[in-house]
């Protein structure tokens, strides 16, 4: 019994050590007194947009009068947290973009005269410890922002525990690329959950607005006639492989199957539908039968689910190497993707912002890509979010004048007109529509290339559908007559 | 009238036509009665410690020992389960996912309180478990294991083909809590704490009666020699069958047990064979058959887990995984061997000969 006690004695003491010294203790937070709850419409009267059936983007508010233009200099921290397992390279990259954007805000003074201090907690993309992390995240080491990483099972779990912390421990949490779920939360009960933001859109405009652009390329760009669809069986895909609906108080958001409004919309007939199993890594059964349905346009909507390097490879030495492939994630979205399918990647049709010469109007979106690159990182969308909700985060706490006040912040979150985001438009990202996009993104065009010879990515996003979206410098850029057919670029690029 | 008859070393207690027997002598209640005592206190005394001593809410440590007790739960019925039915089980997360979401479906679409999805969640656990009980007796070596192993993988693709009912990795909101908010966090995490101490408790408490039953002994010879057991009239199909049920039962518990207290249940999360690991390393490294042990272990386990997470970063799980490793190479009858070593006549009568020099 000796040896039994001594081992929980010492478990016991070295967890109190290692667990309680790796920072310095800080006394017990006082509870805060908590608000009279409102509802989202009764406090934020500015936004004027009704309330709305369809989630059109609405243009923002203008700012509200009482923006504090030069505000009073502040001493101390504030203490960001970072809750991403690392070992996978897209969270490392989130991890990164957030280094880089507090090391910017620190160099210009901080938020408010108050430095910014990132601490990064491994969640090993185990709920269990995502709570435990997030927990000690806000308790323990009094964390003001809490960036967690886009797993919908974590993200639901840790906005129970946000809810019932919150009132003790005021804090954000930005989260990108988790499930609507997570976002219909916030718009039935406001007061509960406020403190999440969600940098996505919602699902039926993830799966509808945001894929569209690919098909405006299979039809204007690459005159396909007959598509084939490869849709990803997870839950974020629900609306495009069945269509879905979903009714909230701020009205009502949903679309129809993918295979229904691609033909209905765009004159494109469907040959082929298959679910890729997450996990997958055969895709040459389907691959076959695509091809052998005749399929003149191969679309991918998948996440970082679906291993698209090999489905790549495997897509450039089957019978349907020749018919254009178009990927909506996964590593597909990196420059490296060129490396890491040997060169297969040529020809396919990719989201990407991982290059630095993107045509995209914002100045500091090469900068950021350069940096990053600079540093190893390749980025795809999240990591974009990631350094850009952390500027956002800033200029809404100098908006609130108090960067402790994170009821104000949160109003100022929703109040804002963001124009830094280094991808998207300011009304792609506004948080305070009151439309099911409320705390969310809205869905828009994306940038999409080709890659060519060597790599190099060709924007051929369609000039109109990109001046419709309101990327009007973008649209004199984009180069949608550059397009050249896989088979094209393999005698071309030898 | 129970009628109480002191014997040597022990009381017999005759009540309702039944015989039952209090060991009193101190060598054989002293050290478990410590040890439950330490058990109990140590959650309280981390919270006091922490809070007066160190002036910290240790809302991390309190939350990892609650995952030590959810691998008790999982792997005490486990490893009754591997003594009653003399097969090793690759599934026992299955069972886990299955009381998971009776729990959830209950609570969010029926608004049923978690009083009544615990029965619902162990009955449901118990059924599944009785109608694929058969593999118990026609199964065995690895196809056993293949067919434990794949129900948990069937299981996950169930929740994504039907998302609509599962939620797929979403998984399932709104389930309500196991109790009301204190308004302080870090208590109700030590509540939560010591909810899923007592319910690991009880299972530790009926696994022990079991073993130490005649049930308990025809489960030993069945796990030694299933044709011995026979040649002994011991009804082995019988046994299997409702070992297997009732553990799984218990599995699934721990299931109920997760959706109340994440407000949310996730089956792809706990289907994942890294959770399935941690309780066979829990289970293995406690010794043998060793119940007991399985505490020692499960908090050692889940400590050394937050300890390498917090210090070593991406690193964290290599060298989680390699001490656990080296813990199983040297430990060869797993952490209640060291304290059997030094207490062996607790568990065995032994004769020592003083030779005449």
């Amino acid at each position: 019994m000796k040896m039994g006690k001594m081992m929980i004695g010492l478990g016991l003491i070295l967890a109190v050590v290692l667990l309680g010294c790796t920072e310095t203790p800080k006394p017990a937070p006082t509870p805060v007194p908590t608000p009279i709850p409102t509802t989202p419409v009764e406090k934020t009267p500015v936004i004027t947009t009704p309330v709305q059936t369809t989630p059109i983007p609405t243009t923002p508010v203008e700012k509200t009068p009482g923006v504090v233009t030069t505000p009073p200099r502040l001493t101390g921290e504030i203490k960001v947290c970072a809750l991403y397992d690392t070992r996978i390279p897209a969270f490392k990259a989130n991890v990164e973009a957030l280094k880089l954007a507090i090391e910017e805000i620190n160099a210009q003074g901080g938020i408010m005269g108050k430095k910014l201090e990132l601490i990064h907690q491994d969640t090993q993309r185990k709920v269990d410890i995502a709570i435990t992390a997030y927990r000690s995240a806000v308790i323990e080491k009094g964390c003001k922002v809490v960036f967690v990483e886009g797993v919908s099972e974590e993200v639901m779990a840790l906005l129970e525990e946000g809810a019932k912390i919150y009132h003790s421990n005021p804090h954000i949490m930005i989260s990108s690329q988790a499930g609507m779920e997570s976002t219909l939360k916030v718009i039935e009960d406001y007061e509960k959950y406020k403190f999440f933001f969600r940098s996505l859109p919602s699902d039926p405009e993830m799966n509808y607005k945001v894929t569209k652009v690919f098909f405006d390329i299979a039809k204007d760009v690459i005159g396909a006639k007959k598509v084939a669809l490869l849709l990803e069986d997870a839950a974020w895909t629900k609306c495009a492989r069945e269509g879905c609906t979903y009714n909230t108080k701020f009205g009502t958001v949903g679309s129809k199957a993918m295979k229904d409004w691609v033909k209905e919309e765009y004159g494109l007939e469907v040959v082929y539908i298959s679910n890729l199993a997450v996990g997958e890594k055969n895709f040459l059964p389907i691959l076959e039968t695509a091809a052998a349905r005749g399929a003149e346009f191969i679309f991918v909507l998948s996440s970082w689910y679906t291993d698209t390097t090999t489905l790549t490879k495997q897509w450039a030495s089957s019978s349907a190497r020749n018919i254009p492939i178009a990927f909506f994630g996964g590593t597909a979205q990196w420059m490296t993707a060129w490396n890491l399918t040997g060169g297969a990647s040529l020809g396919t049709i990719v989201m990407t912002y991982d290059y630095e010469a993107i045509p995209l109007a914002n100045p500091n979106t090469a900068g950021v890509i350069k940096k990053l690159h600079e540093r190893g990182i390749s980025l795809d969308t999240s990591t974009h979010y990631a350094y850009s909700e952390l500027m956002r985060v800033k200029e809404a706490m100098e908006r609130a004048g108090n960067p402790e006040d994170i009821d104000a912040v949160i109003k100022a979150m929703e109040e804002l007109e963001f124009k830094n985001h280094t991808i998207h438009r300011a009304e792609y990202m506004f948080f305070g529509y009151k439309n099911p996009n409320f705390h969310s993104y809205t869905g828009g065009p994306t940038m999409i290339a080709q890659f060519q010879c060597n790599g190099k990515p060709v924007y051929i996003v369609p000039s109109d559908v990109l001046a419709k979206g309101g990327y009007v410098e973008e649209s004199q850029k984009v180069q949608p007559d550059a397009y050249k057919s896989p088979a094209e670029l393999r005698k071309i690029c030898k | 009238m129970p009628k109480i008859e002191p014997r040597r070393g022990k009381i017999v207690i005759h009540l309702l036509g039944r015989k039952y027997e209090w060991t009193v002598e101190p060598r054989y209640w002293r050290n478990p009665m410590i040890g439950l005592a330490l058990w109990l206190t140590l959650p309280l005394l981390i919270y006091a410690t922490a809070t007066s001593v160190f002036h910290y809410h240790p809302i991390a440590l309190l939350s990892t020992l609650i995952f030590a007790n959810l691998l008790i739960m999982m792997a005490v019925p486990f490893n009754l389960q591997v003594i009653g039915t003399g097969r090793l089980s690759f599934g026992p997360h299955f069972f886990l996912a299955v009381g998971g979401y009776t729990a959830a479906l209950l609570s969010r679409d029926y608004g049923v309180s978690p009083l009544l999805t615990l029965p619902a969640a162990f009955f449901m656990g118990a059924i599944i478990a009785l109608a694929i009980s058969p593999i118990t007796i026609i199964s065995r070596g690895v196809y056993y294991v293949l067919i434990t192993m794949l129900l948990p993988f069937i299981l996950g693709e169930i929740t994504y083909w039907r998302s609509d009912i599962f939620g797929a990795e979403t998984g399932i909101p709104n389930v309500e809590l196991l109790f009301h908010t204190t308004g302080n966090v870090t208590l109700d995490v030590l509540i939560f704490v010591y909810v899923s101490l007592a319910i690991a408790l009880v299972f530790l408490f009926f696994v022990d009666r079991t073993l130490r039953s005649r049930y308990g002994l025809m489960m030993g010879v069945i796990n030694e020699d299933e044709d011995v057991a026979l040649s002994y009239g011991i009804n082995v199909r019988w046994i299997k069958i409702v070992t297997f049920t009732l553990t799984s039962g218990a599995m699934a518990i721990s299931g109920w047990f997760l959706a109340h207290y994440q407000g949310s249940f996730s089956g792809p999360v706990w289907l994942m064979p890294s959770f399935l690991i941690m309780v066979l390393l829990t289970a293995t490294l406690a010794g043998k058959g060793a119940i007991y042990g399985v505490v020692v272990s499960a908090y050692i386990v889940a400590t050394l887990r937050e300890i390498t997470r917090v210090s070593l970063g991406e690193f964290s799980v290599v060298v989680l995984f390699l001490i656990l490793l080296t813990l199983l190479y040297f430990l060869r009858e797993g952490f209640w061997g060291l304290y059997r070593k030094r207490r062996y006549r607790e568990y065995e009568p032994s004769i020592r000969v003083r030779r005449k020099t």
